[in-house]
């Protein structure tokens, strides 16, 4: 790798200041697990690495006041292990699980994972359906923003040039909600995803419908997406078959693949249909929901 | 020039490094420690794996100046021809070796797992082992060897 000068922070303050100042000869880093690939390839050749993983406050995960708070350098692993997310939302803890390998997610950040905004960002889909909200620190002090509005394009979100992602913030949803993260590779591991599916909802087992139904899809569009139109479908809806596929079609329609060297337009197109489908049913099962061969009106 | 110490097995290394060498260039390069492998350089191979407090990382993606002052576990830390390591005998006794490159890591992903002190089944150690690749001996008798010690040590 090209030299570069080095900056360990110890405050978000210090990294902020050397962010001004350095701009774009300088790059964040907290794992750099992306980072240093990009840099081996030559993609990009930051003069100064600005190194986040030190700061406190920012490898914290806090469950307070009915709210998830999750510093942005917190590892994958922290995550996927973290008792609060397991339980609250676990949806999380399975998108972790699925990110790279066993190694790479010891040293991988979610921050990092958000910020290198991947279209098949592990942690995005799951994030989407969960509702969480980003704290962002620059110069001219912090903002927010919620994850939906985070992702720009392939690889941009709206982090100025002066701007450090600081906090995940996830409210606690419906008690009840369960959800499932689908995510579809060549391999079982180490993998970025083709396709993948995060689906989440509660069921009011009362009248046997959906309560709040997310759906968000992940390396079908240039940005991980969520499908409000198939989450309108399904509110208030009987979990029937027939919802079932429509949904999944619904979902296919709006995702918006293009092909790459991992897989064609048609073939994600294909299987956000299938995997739709297969995600809400698994969540259905783990909810003890028996699903109806039609709706019954 | 970073005027680095770095604890690597227990000993105390001060030693001048750049920035950007990566941790697994320090010990092969530097302290002539190749026990640890460079197999891939993007962390997809494990061949690299040490532990850091305990926990299993790609060196090949670690900057040795982030490091200092962590405890850094190498193969060549955990057991000496005279006396093994449990998983080194184990993956002798049960042929867990061939050509030898992936060996170093994929003992010590294991020792992170044995050390976690937790009852595994064969599909958390494959999965906890996902970040080692073998080329030559399909990975049966390496997970029979980690299994065998874990049975033991739970």
């Amino acid at each position: 790798m090209k030299p570069f000068e080095l900056f360990q922070c110890c405050s978000c303050a210090e990294a902020v200041e050397l962010l001004s100042q350095y701009k774009n000869k300088a790059k964040i880093m907290a794992g750099g697990t992306a980072l240093l690939n990009q840099m081996r390839q030559k993609y990009i050749t930051p003069q100064n690495i600005i190194y986040l993983k030190n700061i406190p406050e920012l490898n914290q995960i806090i469950w307070e006041n009915d709210t998830l708070s999750i510093g942005a350098a917190s590892s994958i692993r922290d995550l996927e292990r973290n008792e609060i997310i397991q339980k609250e939302f676990n949806i999380l803890a399975q998108a972790a699980h699925k990110l790279g390998g066993y190694q790479t997610r010891n040293l991988a950040t979610v921050g990092g994972n958000l910020c290198n905004a991947a279209p098949s960002a592990e942690l995005a889909p799951a994030l989407l359906t969960l509702g969480g909200n980003l704290e962002i620190v620059g110069r001219h002090g912090k903002r927010r923003v919620l994850i939906e509005e985070f992702f720009l394009g392939p690889y941009r979100t709206v982090l100025q040039d002066d701007e450090i992602l600081t906090e995940i913030r996830i409210p606690k949803g419906e008690a009840r909600a369960r959800g499932t993260y689908v995510k579809l590779g060549a391999r079982n591991s180490m993998e970025m995803a083709i396709v993948s599916i995060a689906v989440l909802f509660a069921l009011d087992l009362e009248k046997g419908i959906f309560q709040d139904f997310r759906l968000a899809l992940g390396g079908v569009a240039p940005t991980p997406i969520r499908i409000k139109a198939a989450e309108e479908a399904a509110k208030n809806k009987i979990p029937s078959r027939d919802l079932i596929r429509e949904i999944g079609q619904i979902a296919s329609a709006q995702a918006k693949p293009k092909a790459d060297l991992r897989a064609s337009a048609e073939y994600r197109r294909e299987m956000v249909k299938a995997l739709t489908g297969r995600a809400i049913t698994q969540t259905l099962k783990e909810s003890g929901y028996e699903v109806e061969k039609e709706a019954s009106h | 020039m970073i005027q680095a110490r770095l604890r690597i097995n227990s000993e105390t290394y001060d030693i001048p490094i750049e920035p950007q060498e990566t941790l697994l260039d320090v010990l092969r390069e530097k302290l002539g420690l190749t026990g640890t492998k460079k197999g891939c350089e993007t962390g997809e191979c494990g061949a690299c794996t040490v532990l850091i407090d305990g926990k299993a990382f790609n060196s090949c993606l670690v900057l040795a100046a982030t490091v200092q002052g962590r405890e850094i576990l190498t193969i060549e830390g955990i057991g000496r021809a005279e006396k093994l390591h449990p998983l080194q005998a184990a993956f002798i006794e049960r042929g867990a070796i061939q050509c030898g490159f992936c060996t170093p890591g994929m003992i010590i992903t294991a020792k992170s797992l044995v050390d976690e002190g937790q009852e595994r089944s064969r599909e958390e150690i494959l999965e906890s082992m996902s970040g080692n690749l073998c080329r030559c001996t399909g990975y049966i008798k390496i997970i029979e060897a980690i299994m065998s010690v874990i049975e033991k040590t739970k």
